[in-house]
């Protein structure tokens, strides 16, 4: 068993293969056995699904090839949503990305105390697993009619931010409960990134009579932008496929891709099973465009990093 | 440089820090409003005096053991052989576990019903066991890209292909090799995953309530409808679990083997 | 005084309650070549980072010529600083590097191509104005750090153990390089490094120093054959050790493993019946003894041929030491174990305090 086992570690290490089995002989080797229940679910469960989908969005009632459901896309209800989640996975995008990148620059640049750093790195692994209905009832603890702030708004400071026009179960709510955990995540995703900007440019650049402004133009910023850009992708996919968090806060107020699916799923609320399918395509094809964004913009970033 | 640094540092540490704690404080002390005008923890009690808090509670976490153990079977092989003798595996692998981080739960969800439903070839749906799988599969997907990236850093980490190649050396059998050298080695590994799959399933909603199932989720979606202190309480409850688990893979992390020499 | 460009005035530095330089002084004339030598921790970085700007001096001035700079932000000192790190910008090529002190001036475009051309063919690199620092080897990326440094022209020159990081063979031709271009450009140079032979090949003048102060400024020839501490005797250069006693110290004899030698001069402690240790370089001991050497005798214990130099182990009785000789064709070397004649020149016998 030994010498066998020691043949073929040699012929697979890494690189073009030179010698050993066949690319077909290669996936009846018994060593595929192990990788079988692995392969199995990502069939099953991962491909087969998507792909099932796919077909569904281009199949009638009938059973018949159409393009009738992406057409009906175009439906008011339907752009509305997409238009809606847009919004909001942008907006809290991009504000999660700028507070994030400011609290990552802020502990890690800003000679804070060490032990915040690990603090902060800390709580952002929890709160950026903190999404869904939980969230939703903290946010509305603290910021629906009866929540902490809006009363201590009220009674401390006279200020009622209902009567001024805030909601929670309103689009700027639900984007202001998404910070919660995009800018968790914001902080995990860059703070390696803020890292790899060496004390020695700081120094480097200060010699040759940069300004701290021109610094950040000239090196810092060009230097993290990519990595900005990329986690703001992945921002957008996370907040575009949320379903939970928006549930138990908005409900069906707000129309929202996520909410629309998720009705046509439990009750057919589209009355049309292809329609649901297109949309969820839809989604996919949305969350894997921001997703191919930020891994080339990760791939690119690689390369200086030496 | 220095002077003006700190100020904004700070200023910008408290004002995040106020962000997220304050929400903290204030659900807190709302579920501590249930007691007209006193502070008390009767939405606690009343929490806990539920049958259907410790049903669904319990529900979820029998689902979430069962993942965890369908998580392992897996993912741990197929990490190991691939690392091993399969390394031209290693991108298919890699493009997998991003898949249930680009196709949203929901999307996922949506397939599973359609394709596994009573009138097809695997009808999953047609029966409450069959939904349990399928909702334990559905799991396992949704913690796949977290299991797998703790168990192959785990794995890298120990340089797993130096300790097996010394081992056969040593004339061990392959049984052997895994049970005495490699998962002692990575049982660290494999709890840290253990604890994020945990924390994950735990909380979950959007699964759970297409499939309907009675799973926590669903059950703290109820109670928001219908109940105005209890939701507070349920997500400090909620809080702290994800806090024990997070909290429990930093302290794994402290224990966690590691080897000098790295392959890869 | 005049022509004193840099002056390092009583330099003292400590962070907290401990100092990590104990008084430091200095005055570089204008051109010239200095090396800080020392082990880890010896303080040579901080006070280059202090002459830079990085740190501020607890207590002392510094002075670039005649304007007191100790108060002044590292951008507004007008020095060029190398890194042991390179510290390339990696979001820029070669040329954009090297442009950027230029840049933040807001010099004119021509201006600044020209500087640009001008320093790579001074670094021999013309042509490869637009690679990316992950594309150069460490000696080039280390050669563009160099030509950005010098590009704005500034007063002086700072290079922190810049060649620690590079393989053997190229640590050697760069530094050659770096001196050539210092030379062509007469701009004074501090340049801190813990490897001796870099110091000795390359400086003017050497400052020695050892946990926070300094133990010997001088010329390397000066620094090598007449070290004024035991501490720069073995951190520069071999050192060979001989135990002998005291037979005289009036007459200023010493007695070696029943030899008795006589010595140019002894430590004014010493007494008769005393122990006492004898230093000298490996090139000071010979094979065979000559008229007036000290003649002791021993056992060859190891040969090694490093190629031009052959240097032995002489076991004597109860000291071991190393000999240096060089190659000859016609005489191989002698064998292990042979019995062997050495001689020492009392005047190359070093006396330490």
């Amino acid at each position: 068993m030994s010498s066998k086992d020691m043949a073929s570690t040699r012929t697979n290490k890494g690189g073009p293969e030179r010698s050993g089995p066949s690319r077909l002989a290669r996936l009846f080797q018994p060593e595929m056995l192990a990788v079988l229940p692995f392969i199995i679910f990502a069939v099953m469960f991962l491909m087969l699904p998507t792909i099932y989908l796919a077909t569904t969005a281009f199949t009638d009632r009938q059973g018949n090839f159409t393009f009738d459901n992406i057409i009906g896309l175009g439906a008011p209800q339907i752009v509305s949503a997409y238009d809606v989640s847009i919004r909001i996975s942008l907006t809290s995008a991009a504000i999660g990305a700028v507070l994030g990148l400011a609290i990552t620059l802020a502990i890690i640049r800003g000679r804070l105390p060490e032990g915040l750093r690990s603090a902060v790195m800390t709580f952002s692994g929890v709160a950026s697993n903190f999404a869904g209905v939980p969230l939703a009832f903290a946010f509305i603890a603290t910021l629906g009619r009866l929540g902490l702030i809006t009363i201590v708004l009220k009674t401390l400071f006279g200020f009622d931010i209902y009567r001024a026009g805030f909601n929670l179960f309103s689009f700027w709510g639900l984007t202001i409960t998404y910070l919660y955990f995009q800018i968790p995540l914001m902080i995990l995703i860059i703070a390696p990134a803020v890292d790899g900007l060496k004390k020695e440019w700081n120094e480097a650049a200060q010699m040759l009579g940069a300004s701290r402004w021109q610094f950040w133009r000239y090196i810092g910023m060009p230097v993290l932008w990519p990595s900005v850009l990329g986690t703001l992708s992945l921002l957008f996919a996370n907040s575009f496929g949320a379903i939970a968090t928006a549930w138990a806060l908005t409900g069906s107020n707000l129309n929202i891709v996520t909410v629309l699916l998720y009705n046509q799923i439990r009750g057919d609320a589209l009355q049309n099973p292809g329609l649901g399918a297109a949309l969820a395509i839809g989604m996919v094809l949305i969350t894997s465009f921001a997703n191919v964004i930020y891994l080339v913009v990760n791939a690119r970033t690689e390369r200086w990093r030496r | 440089m220095t002077r003006p640094n700190r100020f904004w540092a700070w200023l910008v540490f408290i004002v995040g820090a106020a962000y997220f704690i304050v929400p903290l404080v204030a659900t807190f002390e709302f579920s501590l409003r249930m007691r007209r005008g006193v502070h008390s923890f009767d939405a606690y009690a009343s929490v806990f005096a539920d049958p259907r808090f410790h049903e669904t509670f319990g529900y979820s976490v029998m689902i979430g053991v069962f993942t965890i153990i369908l998580g392992i079977v897996v993912v741990v092989p197929a990490v190991y052989y691939v690392r091993l003798r399969l390394p031209w595996l290693k991108p298919f692998m890699e493009f997998v576990t991003l898949l249930p981080l680009i196709i949203p739960a929901l999307v996922l969800v949506y397939g599973y019903i359609r394709l596994y439903n009573s009138s097809s070839l695997i009808p999953f749906t047609s029966s409450a066991i069959g939904t349990d799988i399928l909702l334990t599969c559905a799991y396992v997907t949704l913690a796949l890209p977290y299991m797998y990236r703790a168990v192959d850093t785990g794995m890298r980490t120990i340089d797993i292909r130096t300790l097996t190649q010394a081992a056969q050396l040593m004339d061990a059998s392959t049984l052997t090799i895994i049970a005495r050298a490699v998962f002692p080695n990575i049982i660290v590994a494999i709890l840290s995953g253990a604890f994020l799959t945990f924390a994950i399933v735990i909380g979950e909603f959007t699964i759970a309530s297409l499939l309907n199932r009675p799973a926590f989720g669903p059950y703290l979606v109820g109670i928001g409808t219908n109940r105005a202190y209890e939701p507070a309480a349920l997500a400090i409850i909620a809080f702290i679990i994800t806090w024990g688990a997070m909290g429990m893979i930093q302290l794994l992390a402290r224990f966690a083997p590691r080897t000098a020499a790295r392959t890869d | 005084m005049a022509d004193d460009f840099l002056r390092i005035e009583n330099v003292v530095k400590s962070f907290g309650t401990n100092t990590v330089v104990k008084g430091f002084d200095l005055s570089c004339g204008r051109g010239e070549f200095v090396s800080f030598l020392g082990p880890s921790g010896c303080g040579k970085t901080t006070v280059l980072r202090m002459v830079a700007g990085f740190e501020r001096p607890t207590s002392g001035r510094i002075v670039v010529d005649g304007r007191d700079l100790t108060d002044l932000n590292p951008s507004q000192r007008q020095i060029g600083m190398v890194f042991q790190a390179y510290a390339l910008f990696p979001n820029m090529n070669v040329a954009q590097n090297i442009a950027f002190g230029l840049t933040v001036q807001g010099r004119p475009r021509a201006e600044i191509d020209a500087r640009v051309d001008e320093m790579l063919k001074l670094i021999g690199l013309t042509g490869l104005g637009k690679r990316f620092p992950f594309e150069l080897s460490g000696g080039q990326q280390q050669r563009v750090a160099l030509a950005r440094a010098l590009a704005p022209s500034p007063r002086m020159l700072l290079l922190d153990e810049p060649l620690s990081a590079l393989d053997a063979k190229i640590r050697v031709s760069l530094r050659e390089q770096i001196r050539e271009i210092q030379r062509e450009l007469g701009i004074t140079t501090i340049f801190v490094t813990h490897d001796q032979e870099e110091a000795l090949s390359i400086s003017d003048r050497i400052v020695v120093m050892n946990a926070g102060h300094v133990e010997q400024m001088g010329q390397p020839f000066e620094i090598y054959n007449r070290p004024a501490t035991k501490f720069v005797a073995t951190f520069v250069g071999q050192l060979n050790t001989l135990n002998a006693t005291v037979s005289d110290a009036g007459a200023k004899t010493v007695s070696i493993d029943g030899q008795s030698a006589a010595v140019p001069s002894l430590p004014a402690s010493a007494r008769s019946g005393e122990a006492i240790a004898l230093t000298m370089r490996p090139e000071a001991v010979r094979l065979g003894a000559r008229e007036g050497d000290i003649a002791l005798n021993g056992k060859v214990v190891e040969v090694a041929f490093l190629g031009s130099v052959i240097r032995l182990k002489v076991d004597l009785g109860g000291n071991r030491i190393d000999l240096d000789t060089f190659n000859d064709r016609a005489t191989p070397p002698p064998a292990l174990g042979s019995p062997v004649t050495v001689g020492i020149a009392a005047s190359d016998i070093l006396v330490l305090g």
